[in-house]
């Protein structure tokens, strides 16, 4: 197929200058689109994927001014030395864009209607308006949701959201659509079905799509060519199906590499004494208020049991709102517990809330948000010393113990006196790793520890975990809603929804021969994303993704 | 029936019956705390010598203090409930009378003060963020620091010094229209700035990035997205706002010798007119009460996501 590209960028570079300072995010970066394809921008975290495509409509964040070089050109302009206004006349109806988070991405205060009605052509008003938004909505497969074009964007799931903002795009009729990490925010099951939705309509509108995605996986499913980016480089650019399959660069072969595969074998070293757990949960209940003092109380854990034996690392999978992180919670009285009881070490917490000092060392917590779990004032030394400090251990002896231990977690102890806002992601995920160690604990909860981080780092911290384990012979409560992740650590897995206990047992167990139908619509959610790469499973091949979020909803 | 509306109606009646709740709690508490001043009406005149101990005596059967205080409450509050305030002991008028008669100039302080508020704090921000380069923004933090740094009843003082005193050009006594300019520049200045911050907040959000993307001007961006998003945030400080005026009124009065509520209040006070103090203290409870409850009622119609029951 000849035929002049829809977009052709070339040798585009951008500085953006913020409060920080000035930085080239993007030096020298080539593509183009033709009509109809799909071309994902691939790259971890800092490539400047994000960069690329937002400076083709000058949609920078807010606070951040850009200068760009190189052209753009697209349907015989350069979009680079476009105007304001004749940018706005550009985006919307020739190039739409769908946003990472559709929940921060939608007005608040609008309704479904209003929001769609906004980006039609204008000129469109009344009957005529009303009948292109219900057509957008059948489009997007919102249709069968009762008072849909009346709901605002809190009523809605994510999923929900998400086809709202696609319909919103889609209302200018763009030939171009930019698609930024469309599905990160959402769901595992519902991610497939949104980039599901992304391709068909991408087809049915002969629409070409600018795909940014850090996930290699989405890209070897959904586009016909691939650039691969690092630091505002680009590292490799060709037809998706040669560059996965062949990697030129290191860098790419690296990225394939970290995925977590769904048939990991986890190989957790100290062999798991099962006569005696170490943590037991009977019958937990936990609930919270409801919207207000005449509301039912919304039960968020449901009659759950579970037991970890000393060594071994238990999985808990299930999509947001299933009640898994309600249960770490309760284990180290983060949340009251309303029925059940909690047994650590043979003794039965009544309250968990009110745990002696010396058991509560044993039993640490590491939370998802790397940047939020630390004090921005306090150094590296300080935040990993202070459970020394609250132990009384004295200061001559504290140094040696924090380096010691910085160096268990692969870091520098360069770092010591670094604030958590001068680390990168995954060195911050190391120093909470680094500080729930400090105190020589026997269980570690780990919630969604890896789920913010890049593939590669990812990778990485998964990879010191297990080392962890083994050195320490450590227990570990593993929440994840990433079945990949779980296969690659845990050699039990709990399966959760609404708050109950679907299926429980060993990993490759569940995962090769589930008994659920939400287990087996989660695998098939997760390897449709994998795409590439992994044996089809023939239990998996046969079903049809479910449509999980019209049950989550009603 | 629409499911919005009827959960907005549910949670508006929630919010009414709430407000009730705390009404009762004050019109109970205004009546203990009295009671517990020691003394009652009767001593006041007896220590000014005019009875004696069997008339005193007689008196409190009349008014009824004789009686256990639930008693009295059941009759007191079943007067304040239907309306009547009691009368005055300085005056032996009904309170309602007085209040009739001073309220109107209080309330047409206030509600002045208030529009020049909310005409000015809402419209001076919006042309702020709208001309980001013009004058407007200078206006927005002059005026901001202006009703921080300066207090209303210092202004006014100043002001009869300089208007009434010096210059002559209005009268020291009863002007009504300066003392309602400075409360309403002063409410200006702490709506402007609050709405200001809220709308620059707003204008980073991913919600207004979307809707450049969408092709919007950025006229319909300010107007359709940030201000109704920053309005639901600062509407919550306009119910505590009016309490603020309710007071500025009173100290305006004073100065600028207004027969208002405030000088009302003062005579009531100095000349230990229980009855009328209650009275009163009772009237500005259900106003800032009344006047919440309208806030409330306007955020839930603006922003959806409060609406829940």
């Amino acid at each position: 197929m000849t035929q002049a590209p829809l977009l052709a960028v070339s040798d585009l570079r951008v500085t953006i200058t913020a409060n920080a300072g000035t930085a080239r995010v993007v030096d020298g970066v080539s593509f183009s689109i033709a009509e109809g394809r799909t071309l994902a921008l691939v790259g971890e975290s800092g490539s400047g994927k994000s960069m690329t495509a937002m400076s083709l409509l000058a949609l920078t964040p807010a606070g951040v001014q850009i200068e760009t070089m190189g052209t753009a050109m697209f349907g015989g302009r350069d979009l680079l030395t476009l105007s304001e206004a004749e940018l706005r006349q550009v985006r919307g109806r020739q190039i739409a864009v769908v946003f990472q988070d559709p929940a921060a991405a939608l007005d608040p205060l609008m309704t479904v209607f209003k929001q769609i009605r906004e980006s039609l052509p204008p000129g469109q008003r009344g009957d005529g308006a009303r009948r292109r938004v219900r057509e957008l909505l059948v489009e997007v497969g919102l249709d069968s949701i009762p008072h849909i074009e009346r709901r605002y964007p809190h009523e809605l799931s994510g999923g929900q959201q998400q086809r709202v903002a696609i319909a919103s795009a889609l209302a200018g009729n763009p030939s171009l659509l930019i698609a930024d990490e469309p599905t990160t925010a959402l769901d595992m099951t519902v991610q497939a079905q949104i980039l599901e939705l992304l391709s068909s309509l991408r087809k049915a509108r002969r629409m070409a799509m600018l795909l940014i995605t850090h996930d290699l996986g989405v890209v070897a499913a959904h586009a016909d060519d691939v650039v691969v980016l690092r630091k505002g480089v680009t590292v490799e650019a060709g037809p998706t199906a040669s560059v996965i399959a062949k990697p030129r660069d290191a860098y790419t072969q690296m990225l394939l590499d970290s995925r977590p595969r769904l048939d990991a074998v986890a190989n957790s070293g100290g062999k798991p004494d099962q006569a005696a757990p170490l943590l037991s949960i009977e019958d937990l209940t936990v609930s919270y208020p409801g919207h207000n003092a005449f509301a039912r109380r919304v039960t968020a854990v449901d009659g759950v049991s579970l037991s970890l034996p000393r060594g071994s690392a238990l999985g808990i999978v299930g999509e947001s709102g299933s009640g898994k992180s309600t249960i770490a919670k309760a284990i180290v009285g983060l949340t009251p517990i309303e029925g059940g009881s909690i047994s650590f070490d043979g003794k039965r917490l009544v309250n968990p809330g009110s745990m002696p000092a010396a058991m509560r060392a044993r039993l640490q917590y590491i939370f998802q948000d790397s940047y939020g779990a630390l004090n921005p004032r306090m150094t590296v030394e300080k935040a990993i010393g202070e459970p020394f400090a609250i132990t009384g251990m004295p200061h001559r002896q504290r140094r040696d113990a924090i380096v010691a231990l910085l160096n268990e977690v692969g870091l520098s102890d360069t770092l010591l006196g670094r604030l958590p806002r001068e680390l990168s992601g995954g060195q911050r995920q190391r120093v909470n790793i680094a500080r729930a160690l400090a105190l020589s604990p026997e269980v570690l909860i780990c919630d969604e520890i890896v789920s913010a981080l890049d593939v590669s780092i990812q990778a990485q911290v998964i990879k010191l975990l297990k080392e962890l384990q083994r050195s320490r012979s450590l227990s570990l409560l593993f929440i994840s809603h990433d079945l990949g992740v779980i296969a690659e650590i845990c050699d039990r897995v709990m399966v959760m929804r609404a708050g109950k206990v679907l299926e429980e047992g060993p990993v490759r167990t569940v995962f090769d021969t589930p008994t659920q139908p939400y287990t087996r619509g989660l695998l098939a959610a997760a390897e449709a994303l994998e795409g590439v790469g992994s044996h089809p499973r023939p239990s998996a091949g046969v079903l049809a993704i479910q449509p999980a979020e019209a049950l989550l909803t009603h | 029936m629409n499911p919005h509306l009827l959960r907005l109606l549910g949670s508006i009646g929630l919010d009414i019956l709430r407000s009730l709740a705390i009404a009762l709690g004050i019109i109970i508490f205004t009546f203990f705390v009295i009671r517990m001043i020691p003394g009652d009406v009767v001593d006041v005149r007896g220590v000014e010598g005019s009875l004696t101990y069997s008339q005193q005596t007689s008196m409190r059967e009349d008014l009824g203090l004789n009686q256990p205080w639930l008693t009295q409450f059941g009759e007191w509050s079943g007067m304040i409930l239907s309306g009547d305030l009691g009368e005055s002991s300085r005056y032996n008028r009904p309170i309602v009378d007085l209040l009739a008669i001073v309220l109107p100039s209080t309330l047409m302080l206030g509600a002045t003060a208030l529009a020049i508020g909310l005409i000015f704090g809402i419209s001076l921000p919006t042309l702020a963020c709208l001309f980001p380069r013009s004058i407007f923004v200078g206006i927005v933090e002059f005026i901001t620091i202006w009703s921080i740094t300066m207090p209303t009843f210092s202004i006014g003082i100043m002001s009869v010094i300089v208007f009434a005193v010096w210059l002559d050009w209005i009268p020291a006594i009863g002007n009504f229209l300066v003392p309602a300019i400075i409360l309403g520049v002063d409410t200006t200045g702490s709506l402007a700035k609050m709405l200001y911050e809220d709308m620059k907040d707003v204008e980073s959000s991913e919600y207004v990035r979307a809707a450049r993307a969408k092709g919007l001007s950025r006229s319909r961006i300010i107007l359709r997205h940030v201000l109704p998003n920053a309005l639901s945030v600062t509407i919550a400080l306009i119910g505590m706002m009016l309490a603020g005026i309710f007071t500025g009124a009173l100290t305006m009065e004073v100065v600028f010798g207004l027969p208002g509520l405030g000088t009302m209040t003062l005579q009531a006070i100095q000349g230990r007119d229980y009855p009328v103090v209650q009275a009163i203290i009772i009237w500005l409870g259900l106003a800032v009460i009344f006047a919440n409850l309208m806030t409330e009622i306007i955020r839930k119609l603006v922003d959806p996501r409060l609406r829940t029951s």
